[in-house]
């Protein structure tokens, strides 16, 4: 007997450790029932879950093992047996009657409460529950309910985390939303910004273009004389040849007797025009307007480069290039103006925007030659130093006021009359060159001069 | 049940009770229960199974029960007057396989059987888990009769027959008609105890109440058998004194200690689970044999259509009870054997049933009966 009590306590112990293993509410029902159903020797159980609503307890969930038993009669009087416990009123009343522990002629069946969860059930079909094991099963059972509320708590946890999973993913989410809002206004920003430095190139051909005609205008000018010249020349050799096609068409004829008169006609002709002279001068003519319609392509060209919009990739160049590539540009607007001097110094080919760079050397040689009232001076200079190349164009203008000096790199500030200048010209050289993560800077002192240096690294910061 | 045996290796014997067995228009479906001995190769059984076309199913045992004699070579062939419905269970041994998703994908639910075999593959890792799927979803609400096929070599290998061939690592859900009693008893007596399993891993004893399993087994054993343990004998002394998990109001569950793990651990057949309260047991030809006789009693007075409409005897009966009884065995045969009624069985590497109206388990060292209207 006393054997008896230790094995039950012993197995009471076993299903005692069994709970509480896992705070998933089935899966730790499953594994303690498992238990419970195999210690006692039991051909089903489970739990009926009820929840308080305001008509009363209401069965809210059930875990049955084997599933099988939900087809069972047995179950559907469970049931019917406990929604009858619920419906009491008094609370009392309910406890007064639990556990049922029912014997019948081929099954046994307890239901016990499991507090603050709902029900609990066993049935055996060979012994009966008897009273003591019943209220050794008090503990354990108390201590599924705890379980069954601990699993409980960590679903609302759970619930609780999901929630605010779900703000998080939702905040996520608008701040993606916004991130690439702003990522599409820094593109419109970006794409913005290259029409304005095409823009600001247009302007510069604008400006430039006065000096262009005038530069196109002189070849021009000879051309078109050439040809007119070359018009009378050919009109002098014309009437030589129209008689000597008549000689050859009366020798073939053989009417020699006009062959004299149209010879002495020749003659004549070739007296009054001075044939080797026109034949010399001709070719001269000729490779005179050649020559010029060859500067006029090179000239267009040039504008032509500038200002085609160029899908601009950083590429390996040398800085030099750009530098040359602006005075070209600027070489007509510039040569009545003043001298321009080029120390281009041996510089290493970095990676740049080439088109970009010479749009800001444009800039600044046009302002120079802006700045210069008569006849003056720009000193165009490359050079190494450290790990940047430096380059400085210095005129001998006017100079800028210091007040004015801090505004230069400013939209739309400008020194120019009214409809000569944009206000763009230096804010998007400042611009290009910081995106080469240079830097642009001017001196100036009234009456001498101004000065502005740029500064380039060898090697550019990509991020 | 039509009952065609055959006492040689050879795979003709297979072959010509299956097709005697056949040739009886009322069958339905074969079950063949073969001896491990008989060493057939799997090609050949496999081209004989895949031919058939009514369902088979069974398995290769360490020996095998007809009438009152055990065979250690041979087969037994018979036939079912009813349809089986036989569901394949694959990978006995994964860790990771759930066992009630793949019983439920498999397993026609239409109607319950009234009887199901279960026969698997006995050095599987994860009988215990199959069984457990098997309660959660059936209950008992029918009655389950099988065990262990293989081989005492303990190397695992195809030991199920089936329509597919033969499979190993798996097991066999027949569901038939069949109306059946069941009777489990195995007596084996509580020694010594009880202890608390404190650490196991499946089928691994690993401590007893904090101490190494084998420290706590030896020395009741020792005492008890006035035998000593030496690296050679083992299983000698071990296959007298298996341990029982306790269970209320029901026989303890045997679990067989097989051999001495590391780390002074035991390994048995079957799962041990952690905070079981296992006692060691022993037991003699008298209370062996009376527990077969007891199993029959059972059975027979569960059997609902009353003893009268026995037709057949399965006896699954464990092998390490032939090991532990020897030549007593046969008393044991005799105990369980009626004269009237034809009688089949194996003796298997563990046994699957559930006792009368007991909860469904998976035992060792037990007499597990089932008498049949058929």
């Amino acid at each position: 007997m006393m054997e008896d009590q230790i094995v039950k306590i012993q197995l009471l112990y076993e299903i005692a450790m069994s709970i509480g293993n896992s705070l998933d509410l089935k899966v730790m029902l499953k594994q303690s029932l498992t238990v419970f159903l195999n210690k006692l020797n039991c051909s089903a159980g489970g739990v009926l879950f009820y929840r308080q609503s305001q008509s009363g307890y209401k069965l809210n969930d059930t875990f049955v093992i084997p599933r099988s038993f939900y087809l069972n009669s047995k179950y559907k009087e469970i049931e019917r047996k406990m929604q009858k416990v619920m419906g009491m009123d008094e609370k009392k009343e309910r406890l007064a009657s639990l556990p049922v522990s029912e014997t019948n002629h081929d099954f046994n069946l307890l239901i016990m409460e499991l507090p603050g969860i709902g029900f609990i059930f066993f049935i055996k079909n060979n012994t009966s529950f008897h009273d003591n094991l019943v209220k050794s099963l008090m503990d354990p059972v108390s201590r599924l309910a705890g379980a069954c509320t601990a699993c409980y708590q960590n679903e609302e946890l759970i619930q609780a985390r999901d929630r605010l999973e779900f703000r998080v993913k939702e905040r996520t989410q608008q701040l993606e939303e916004s991130n690439e809002s702003l990522k599409s206004a820094y593109s419109d920003l970006k794409n913005a910004q290259k029409q304005l430095v095409q823009n600001e190139k247009m302007v510069s051909i604008g400006y430039l273009a006065a000096g262009v005609a005038h530069e196109i205008n002189n070849p021009t000018g000879f051309i078109t004389s050439n040809l007119y010249t070359m018009t009378e020349y050919m009109n002098a050799y014309k009437k030589l040849f129209d008689q000597m096609d008549k000689l050859t068409t009366e020798i073939n004829l053989n009417n020699f007797e006009s062959v004299l008169p149209l010879i002495n006609n020749i003659l004549a002709i070739k007296e009054e025009e001075d044939y080797p002279f026109i034949l010399n001068d001709a070719f001269q003519l000729l490779e005179e307007s050649i020559d010029g319609a060859r500067r006029i392509k090179v000239i267009v060209q040039g504008l032509r480069d500038f200002a085609r919009p160029k899908n601009t990739q950083y590429k390996i160049a040398n800085f030099n290039h750009a530098v040359n590539a602006a005075l070209k540009l600027t070489v007509n607007e510039l040569k009545y103006k003043c001298e321009v001097e080029k120390k281009l110094g041996e510089i290493p080919d970095i990676s740049c925007r080439l088109d970009q760079l010479t749009q800001v050397f444009v800039n600044l040689l046009v302002n120079a030659g802006q700045a210069i009232k008569d006849y003056g001076k720009i000193i165009v200079e490359t050079c190494l130093e450290g790990d940047n190349i430096k380059a400085e164009i210095c005129d001998d203008g006017i100079g800028i006021e210091k007040e004015t000096i801090g505004k230069l790199f400013d939209p739309f500030f400008s020194t120019k009359p009214v409809g000569e200048g944009t206000g763009l010209g230096l804010f998007i050289s400042h611009g290009i060159i910081e995106d080469h993560g240079g830097a642009i800077s001017v001196k100036s002192t009234i009456g001498k001069g101004t000065c502005f240096t740029i500064i380039l690294p060898l090697k550019r910061d990509t991020i | 049940m039509l009952i065609k045996v055959d006492r040689t290796k050879s795979i003709n014997g297979l072959k010509n009770c299956i097709s005697e067995v056949l040739s009886d228009k009322d069958v339905k479906g074969i079950m063949i229960l073969a001896c491990d001995e008989n060493s057939y190769k799997v090609e050949e059984v496999d081209s004989i199974l895949k031919g058939l076309s009514l369902p088979v199913f069974g398995g290769t045992f360490p020996e095998i029960i007809y009438g009152n004699e055990k065979l250690t070579t041979g087969v037994i062939v018979a036939g079912l007057s009813e349809d089986p419905e036989v569901t394949v269970i694959p990978d006995l041994s994964d860790d990771d396989a759930d066992y009630e998703k793949l019983i439920d994908e498999r397993f026609s639910h239409d109607k319950l059987p009234v009887t199901m075999f279960v026969f698997v593959d006995g050095l599987s890792k994860r009988i215990s888990a199959l069984i457990e799927a098997l309660f959660n979803i059936f209950g008992l609400e029918m009655n389950y009769i099988g065990g262990g096929a293989g081989s005492l070599s303990f190397e695992q290998k195809p030991c199920l027959f089936t329509n597919d061939g033969l499979l190993m690592d798996s097991s066999l859900l027949v569901s038939t008609n069949i109306k059946s009693g069941i009777g489990v008893k195995h007596g084996w007596e509580m020694i010594s105890g009880s202890f608390t399993v404190t650490e196991s891993n499946r089928n691994e004893i690993i401590s007893l109440d904090w101490k190494p399993a084998f420290d706590v087994y030896r020395e009741v054993v020792e005492e008890h058998s006035g035998k000593k343990f030496a690296d050679d004998n083992f299983f000698d002394i071990a296959k007298s004194y298996p341990f029982g998990i306790h269970k209320l109001d029901a026989e303890n569950i045997v679990r067989d200690p097989l051999m001495k793990g590391g780390e002074k651990s035991l390994i048995c057949v079957g799962e041990v689970p952690k905070n079981s309260v296992v006692d060691i047991l022993n037991g003699n030809r008298d209370s062996l044999v009376a527990a077969a006789t007891n199993a029959v009693k059972i059975a027979e007075e569960v059997f609902i259509p009353g003893r009268k409409s026995i037709k057949t005897t399965f006896f699954i009966d464990c092998i390490s009870r032939v090991l532990f009884l020897e030549e007593a065995f046969q008393d044991e045969l005799e105990a369980v054997f009626h004269p009237d009624i034809s009688m089949i069985g194996a003796l298997t590497l563990g046994e699957i049933a559930n006792s009368g109206k007991d909860y469904l388990e998976f035992y060792n060292k037990t007499a597990v009966v089932g008498v049949f209207d058929q």
